[in-house]
C-alpha cells in the first residue's frame, strides 16, 4: 500500500499547503497591524502601504518587469483579466486566444461577442496545444486587437512559447494569463514584451486566495473596471488617470497581501524535479486504456497533467484514489471547456494532477502506484 | 517662522517609492498627512528634513520619481 507524506493533488485549484509564515503573517497584520493603505500618514498606515508596496516589488521580479507601479491588485486573476478585456473597451473586432484558454478568459469574451460585436478566434496549435508561432501572421487580420495567451494549461500543463508568440504577433497586444504557471515557472515579462499580464497568488505563489492582480505596460490602455475611492485626487468624483489608482478603488485585501508577501519571502525547497515528474508521466502512458494530457515535449510541461481512462470516468477515477488513498484530486473540465473541445475531452473531462513544493519524490513515485492500482480494479470497470 | 520642504506626490506608491529612495541614501524624512492648504488629497506625502532637499531632488530625479515642491511652516 502506497504511503504518502501528503495527499493533496489539487494545487491546480489551490496551491496548498501553504509556507507556516503565510499564517503567521497574517494573524500578526489581523493582531497587531491593521491600518489601510495610504489613507492617512500616521505609523499604523505607514507600515501597511510600505508592505503592499514591498509586495508590489516582489511580484515586479517574479513576472520579470521594472515598472512596480503598473501592477494592481486585484480579487484574483479572473478579476485581472475582466479588468483587462473591459478596460480595452474592444468592439467590432477579433481576439485570438490560445487552445486551452480557462473560462476566466473565455465568458468575459463571450460577453463581449454579445454586447460590442468582437469575435475570438483560436491561434494555430499542435495536438496537445502547444501554438505554433509560425502560423500565426495566417490568421491575423486588420481587425485584431489582442492575443490572449494562457502561459500555463490548468487541464494538460502546457508551457506557451510566449517570446516566440511575441515575435510572430508584431505590435498587436499580449495578454498573458500566468493564474497555473507563476511559481513554478519563470517569467520575463519586459523582456518578451508582454502587455498585460495576469496573476493568482494563491496557486503556485503559495499565498492566500482572494490575492492577485495584472501588470499593464502601458496604464493608459486601460478604463477602469471598478469605480470608488483610492486616496489620491480625493477632490474629484472621477477615477484617477495613473496606476495603480485608477485599478484599486476600495479598500485593499490587507490581509490577503501581508500573507501573499511571506510566500513571496519564504519560498519552500522542491524535492522532487523534473525527471521525478516526466518518470511518472512516462510510466502512466504505459498504463493500458490510459490516455495521459500532457505536453507532448517534456520542456513544455508545467506541474500539472491531466489523464483519461477508456472506461473509468474521471469522477470514478477521483473518488477511487480518495476512497482508497485519500488523494484528493480535481475531476471534470476544471472550467476550461474550449481547451476540452480541443483535447477532445469535452464533456466529460479529465481527472487532473498538481503536485506541489510538499510532496517528496517517493509521492510522486507513490502516486503512479496509487493510478496503478485504481485504474486496474476490476471493481471500478 | 522656519520652513520646511514638503514633497506632493501623485499616489501612495510613489510616496513609498520615494520614501525608500530616500533612506537608502541616509536622507531623513517623515511622512504627514497631506495639508488641506496644499491639496485636497486624505492620503500622504513626504517632509524632507535637515538640509538634505537637494541630495533629495536628485536623487528622486536618478529614479524618475515626479513630485511637486511646497514649503510648510514648521511646528
Amino acid at each position: 500500500m502506497p504511503q504518502f507524506t501528503n495527499t493533496y493533488f489539487d494545487n491546480a485549484s489551490t496551491g496548498w499547503p501553504k509556507p507556516p509564515e503565510v499564517a503567521d503573517a497574517m494573524a500578526e497584520f489581523v493582531r497587531n497591524t491593521g491600518g489601510t493603505y495610504g489613507r492617512a500618514a500616521y505609523q499604523r498606515v505607514y507600515k501597511t502601504s510600505s508592505m503592499i508596496e514591498e509586495c508590489r516589488d516582489e511580484l515586479a521580479k517574479v513576472i520579470g518587469v521594472g515598472e512596480s507601479g503598473n501592477i494592481a491588485f486585484t480579487q484574483n486573476a479572473t478579476h485581472a483579466i475582466n479588468t483587462v478585456l473591459f478596460g480595452l473597451n474592444l468592439h467590432d473586432c477579433e481576439v485570438l486566444v490560445s487552445p486551452l484558454e480557462h473560462n476566466a478568459v473565455m465568458r468575459p469574451l463571450e460577453r463581449l461577442r454579445e454586447t460590442s460585436n468582437v469575435r475570438w478566434k483560436v491561434l494555430p496549435a499542435k495536438e496537445d496545444g502547444t501554438i505554433i508561432p509560425e502560423q500565426i501572421p495566417g490568421i491575423i487580420t486588420d481587425l485584431t486587437r489582442l492575443v490572449i495567451v494562457n502561459h500555463e494549461s490548468n487541464v494538460n500543463g502546457v508551457i506557451q512559447p510566449v517570446e516566440k508568440i511575441r515575435e510572430f504577433i508584431g505590435n498587436i497586444p499580449l495578454l498573458v494569463d500566468t493564474t497555473q504557471s507563476l511559481g513554478s515557472v519563470s517569467f520575463e515579462g519586459d523582456k518578451w514584451g508582454v502587455d498585460f499580464i495576469a496573476f493568482t497568488g494563491h496557486k503556485g505563489l503559495l499565498g492566500p486566495t482572494g490575492t492577485g492582480g495584472f501588470y499593464v505596460r502601458n496604464p493608459e490602455l486601460l478604463s477602469s473596471l471598478i469605480f470608488g475611492g483610492t486616496g489620491s485626487r480625493s477632490e474629484s468624483m472621477e477615477m484617477p488617470l495613473f496606476a495603480p489608482d485608477k485599478f484599486e478603488a476600495g479598500t485593499h485585501n490587507t490581509v490577503g497581501i501581508a500573507g501573499l508577501l511571506a510566500a513571496l519571502k519564504n519560498r519552500p525547497e522542491q524535492d522532487w524535479n523534473s525527471s521525478d515528474f516526466n518518470g511518472l508521466i512516462a510510466q502512466l502512458q504505459q498504463v493500458s486504456g490510459v490516455r495521459v494530457l500532457t505536453a507532448e515535449h517534456s520542456v513544455n510541461r508545467g506541474n500539472v497533467f491531466s489523464l483519461v481512462h477508456e472506461s473509468l470516468t474521471p469522477s470514478t477515477i477521483a473518488n477511487g484514489l480518495y476512497e482508497r488513498f485519500d488523494i484528493e484530486i480535481r475531476s471534470g473540465l476544471h472550467c476550461a471547456p474550449l481547451a476540452h473541445q480541443f483535447l477532445d475531452t469535452f464533456p466529460k473531462g479529465s481527472a487532473r494532477f498538481a503536485p506541489s513544493f510538499f510532496h517528496t519524490k517517493e509521492d510522486l513515485q507513490n502516486l503512479g502506484e496509487a493510478l496503478k492500482i485504481t485504474l486496474n480494479d476490476k471493481n471500478y470497470v | 517662522m522656519s520652513e520646511e520642504p514638503l514633497l506632493l506626490f501623485p499616489n501612495v506608491h510613489k510616496v513609498m517609492r520615494a520614501d525608500r529612495i530616500c533612506k537608502a541614501r541616509g536622507i531623513a524624512t517623515r511622512v504627514i498627512p497631506v495639508p488641506e492648504d496644499i491639496s485636497s488629497e486624505c492620503g500622504m506625502c513626504l517632509i524632507v528634513e535637515g538640509s538634505n532637499l537637494s541630495s533629495c531632488m536628485e536623487a528622486l530625479k536618478e529614479e524618475n520619481i515626479t513630485f511637486e515642491l511646497h514649503k510648510r511652516g514648521k511646528q
